[in-house]
């Protein structure tokens, strides 16, 4: 007779690696264990009690090094049942340090392809992630994410889950951001700036996203790319357009305009291609509400003139 | 299965103290196994093995302040002390050092006073591990 089926605990493991109801008490029985082992490492044995809070984070950690070394090795939840937990534990440590290793290098490549813009978020961020790595603690607290991020990236990397992980992801699309700002004029790349934001060397803005969206938005309507610069003319041509196509045309729209920036800037990196592909779509929303009222000029900017 | 080890525990506990005419019930036994675990909630502390309960006793059995009489209760307040100035001291102290401090205030100004003890100088003495400089928020805490 099959047992009730039910999920492990909730945003440790694969949500779609159910496991029976005993399983589950297994495994929360060996996790009990092996939260004694790590909690025992973590005082040193100076101390036979810890505060619940150190106990949750504790245990926090413990999950995400068993759900990293699960979805890093493509194993089913069934083996927490089976496998001895301090091994699959240790091997998930190494999967961490192996991914730190990996995001040490990200960081550095961060760092030389960052485009000579000014933006205080922007340069503060990347030297905060650099402290990231003195500062993680991937035996007690592999969860945490120990520096402060302020720069928000076009395509936000999800809050779970946390750690090495999020940071690798969060530096992979960084580079992919940064690769695409300079691929254009910096001077260019500036004015946009400007226009969009009159202080965006101290605000809190994305550098990359008025110039993919203008960059989409002179794709389609034909212009030069490379000014950045889409003018009355430019946004009418895409206003018209727009508001010919049904949501889904226009999606499509957007997504082939993407394709074709990507050939014509030879962005062959398919994360890259996503990552601009997503970045166009996701202009559809604001093009659909602004449609209405008469024009694009909040989407599809027109430069300032240069100084 | 952790209250059983806990019980068996304070039994053999029973052999050593014997010499110092002090010994626990059975019935002494449960109900300090059982507050052991009232205690640690109120404190919103978890503890794993063995316990606080062995090293206690072991530490006050030759005190000249304690007598059968009273040899439960004392044994239990002294628990409970000690797992909330775990907690007031902010984790600064270890196990080993908060008991040597307890026992040595005990058995000297405060004379065998629980009173003394919880209300004078274990609250100095977290107030002072909570100011000292002691690198960190923590004596065990993130390594940077």
């Amino acid at each position: 007779m099959e047992g009730n089926r039910e999920q492990a605990p909730a945003g440790a493991f694969p949500a779609d690696n159910a496991l029976t109801r005993e399983e589950v008490e297994i495994v929360r029985q060996k996790l009990w264990l092996l939260l004694a082992k790590r909690t025992e490492a973590y005082t040193a044995m100076d101390s036979s009690s810890v505060p619940v809070e150190t106990a949750r984070e504790l245990f926090a950690s413990l999950c995400f090094t068993l759900g990293l070394f699960l979805k890093e090795s493509g194993s089913p939840a069934g083996r927490l049942v089976t496998d001895d937990l301090d091994e699959l534990y240790r091997q998930g440590v190494r999967q961490i340090e192996e991914k730190l290793t990996y995001a040490r290098k990200l960081h550095e490549a961060a760092c030389l392809g960052a485009p000579a813009i000014e933006n205080i978020s922007f340069l503060d961020t990347l030297r905060n992630l650099g402290t990231f790595f003195r500062r993680y603690d991937c035996r007690f607290f592999a969860h945490h994410i120990p520096c402060s991020i302020d720069y928000q990236l076009c395509r936000a990397v999800p809050d779970e889950p946390g750690g090495v992980e999020y940071v690798t992801e969060y530096l992979r699309r960084l580079i992919i951001e940064n690769d695409f700002l300079r691929r254009f004029d910096r001077e260019r790349v500036e004015r946009l700036l400007m226009s969009s934001c009159n202080d965006y060397r101290g605000l809190l803005i994305n550098l990359y996203e008025p110039a993919a969206a203008n960059a989409i938005g002179l794709t389609l309507a034909g212009g030069d790319l490379f000014s950045l610069d889409v003018s009355d003319r430019d946004r009418a041509h895409l206003a018209a357009l727009f508001a010919s196509l049904p949501e889904s045309r226009a999606k499509e729209a957007l997504r082939d305009a993407a394709a074709r920036l990507c050939y014509t800037l030879q962005i062959r990196d398919s994360a890259a291609r996503d990552y601009l592909a997503a970045a166009a779509v996701s202009l559809y929303p604001r093009i659909a509400a602004a449609l209405p009222y008469g024009g694009l000029d909040g989407i599809f900017l027109s430069a300032r003139p240069s100084h | 299965m952790q209250s059983l080890a806990a019980a068996q525990e304070l039994r053999e506990c029973n052999l050593f103290t014997g010499q110092f005419g002090l010994s626990l019930s059975e019935e002494q036994i449960e109900r300090l196994v059982s507050r052991r675990f009232g205690a640690l909630r109120d404190t919103r502390r978890v503890e794993f093995g063995e316990g606080i309960l062995k090293k206690l006793i072991y530490a006050f059995c030759d005190s000249p302040y304690l007598f059968q009489e009273s040899y439960e209760d004392t044994i239990l307040e002294l628990q409970d002390s000690f797992y909330y100035f775990k907690g007031e001291a902010e984790e600064r102290l270890s196990d080993d050092e908060l008991i040597g401090f307890m026992k040595q205030v005990f058995d000297g100004p405060a004379q065998g006073s629980l009173e003394y003890l919880s209300g004078t100088s274990l609250e100095q003495l977290c107030r002072d591990a909570r100011e000292a400089d002691l690198g960190g928020p923590a004596r065990y805490g993130p390594l940077c």
